[in-house]
């Protein structure tokens, strides 16, 4: 009798020991951890102190011009392009005049008439990240981790940044934008970019 | 008689050096996750002609997604005295247990369009940027349905890094349209088959759905046959990646709606590219690679149909 209570009080301690030396998680949450990466933090701080104050810009009138002449030269010079592929992002800029507001884009035209939309809805991928050259993808463990990123950074644009400036614009308004663009060098110049920022003049 | 020994030991020596010649020409493995895909089967061929043209013995091998048949592979790779392995391996995790044995015993690992959880197992790792291609396809998903309605998801190999990323690049999207609802979301392996029969279980629960997002175009295709069968291709709009021949021309006729067109030519060429430098002293890979997916839809199809 003596002995079964022994057992039983070894039985317990071993159970104790166990269970507290071990946490069991869900696989799911394994597979989309970020482990212990703030992403949200990791793109405030990207945003706000590298994108805004310290990425190279180009007006987009003045790339396509450069990109009519030399394409080969423009992707190398002004263009990020992480791995193998026909296209390369660009952070481009402007000023113009807002022709109309829609759901998902503004609609410019600059002073020699030149039109431009600037998507405000559809901000997603790696547009944004990649244009800035301030990311690298060794910087990273997984492509997982590094597209998390780019979440991060597109919800703080489109969910924080943005709707409070685009709430205080309307038709008629000078602006000055900055943005991403995507061009590949098998297709036309597209016209639509990625917002990033926007001021009123 | 000194004449007819001279003459064998010529002999022997001349057969001596062509053997030694042959066994010193380098071997290049290209094991791959599963050939009963033909998307797979393209990445084995075009690797191994790769490879033949650089100069080199190539090989194909299938290990029909199973980690154990891998191992295998990789034991038998090692003692039969291959020099280089261009892989597409089965699982993000329990593949790397493979590549670290090939490691130690010398032998430089290239993954093509898989990838595996570790930044230091493998040589180099080339792979498709899943993710974006994802996202395009997510941003046309969205148009497509005016971004209210049922839709289904079929996953591929959940054990497969590129399920995640394929569906997580495309929930990056879909996930901030609260009008859209998931009503389910289930694994057909990557195969045709099995996501026909997914699909018609679906189909028969959820007879309301707008849309499916299938994580490679083998599913796509299946899915497709499913909606045909239940005569829902009016209502029902298919989503696929990969680039496959036959949802190219599908897409360009309009049955479905847009894929991802992955390049296998590139992530071969690139893989096999880096072994031959391996064998001539270089050693400084880039670990990850990201190939670009372009979005085929209609009105770009025709650009990306094979003659």
């Amino acid at each position: 009798m003596k002995n079964k209570k022994k057992y039983i009080v070894w039985a317990l301690l071993s159970a104790l020991v166990v269970y507290f030396s071990i946490s069991i998680q869900p696989l799911s949450t394994y597979k989309t951890s970020s482990y212990g990466i703030d992403y949200k933090k990791m793109a405030d701080d990207l945003y706000h102190n590298k994108i805004i104050k310290d990425t190279q810009t180009i007006a987009l009138e003045d790339l396509k011009s450069k990109f009519r002449i030399d394409k080969e030269a423009t992707f190398q010079k002004y263009g990020n392009r992480l791995g193998i592929g026909q296209s390369a992002f660009f952070m481009v800029k402007g000023s113009a005049t807002i022709t109309s507001i829609t759901e998902s884009t503004i609609e410019l035209k600059d002073a020699d008439g030149n039109k431009v939309s600037l998507a405000t809805k559809f901000i997603f991928g790696n547009a944004i990240r990649d244009a800035s050259n301030k990311v690298k993808l060794t910087d990273f463990k997984t492509n997982t981790e590094f597209n998390a990123l780019s979440e991060a950074l597109n919800d703080l644009i489109r969910e924080k940044i943005l709707p409070p400036k685009i709430a205080s614009l309307q038709s008629g308004d000078r602006i000055t934008y900055t943005g991403a663009i995507k061009f590949a060098r098998n297709y036309d110049l597209p016209e639509l970019v990625i917002l990033s920022n926007i001021e009123k003049l | 008689m000194k004449k007819i020994l001279l003459f064998l030991v010529y002999i022997f020596f001349t057969l001596a050096c062509n053997h030694q010649k042959t066994n010193t020409k380098p071997k290049v493995a290209i094991v791959i996750s599963t050939l009963n895909n033909p998307w797979f089967v393209d990445l084995a061929n075009i690797a191994a002609k790769n490879v033949q043209d650089l100069g080199y013995e190539a090989k194909i091998f299938d290990a029909q997604n199973n980690t154990a048949l891998e191992s295998d592979i990789f034991e038998n790779l090692i003692s039969s005295g291959f020099n280089a392995i261009l892989f597409n391996p089965t699982d993000a995790d329990g593949s790397i247990v493979n590549i670290q044995k090939a490691k130690t015993a010398g032998i430089p690992v290239f993954c093509m369009d898989r990838e595996v959880n570790s930044s230091d197992a493998a040589t180099s790792q080339i792979l498709s940027d899943s993710y974006s291609g994802c996202v395009d396809i997510g941003m046309a998903f969205v148009k497509e349905l005016n971004a209210k309605g049922n839709y289904v998801e079929l996953l591929g190999l959940v054990s497969d890094n590129n399920t995640h990323s394929r569906s997580g690049g495309f929930h990056a999207v879909v996930d901030k349209f609260k009008d859209l609802k998931m009503v389910a979301q289930q694994s057909a392996d990557f195969d045709r088959a099995k996501a026909l029969e997914v699909m018609e279980s679906i189909i028969q629960a959820n007879p309301d759905i707008k849309g499916v997002f299938c994580g490679n175009d083998a599913m796509a295709m299946g899915a497709y046959q499913a909606i045909v069968s239940a005569a829902k291709q009016k209502q029902i709009k298919v989503f696929g990646f990969d680039g496959a021949p036959d949802v190219v021309a599908k897409i360009n006729t309009g049955d479905l709606v847009a894929t991802g067109m992955q390049h296998p030519e590139i992530m071969a060429q690139t893989a096999a590219r880096f072994a031959d430098e391996y064998f001539k002293g270089k050693r400084d890979f880039p670990q990850r690679i990201p190939v670009e997916v372009e979005m085929v839809e209609k009105s770009n199809a025709k650009l990306f149909m094979k003659p």
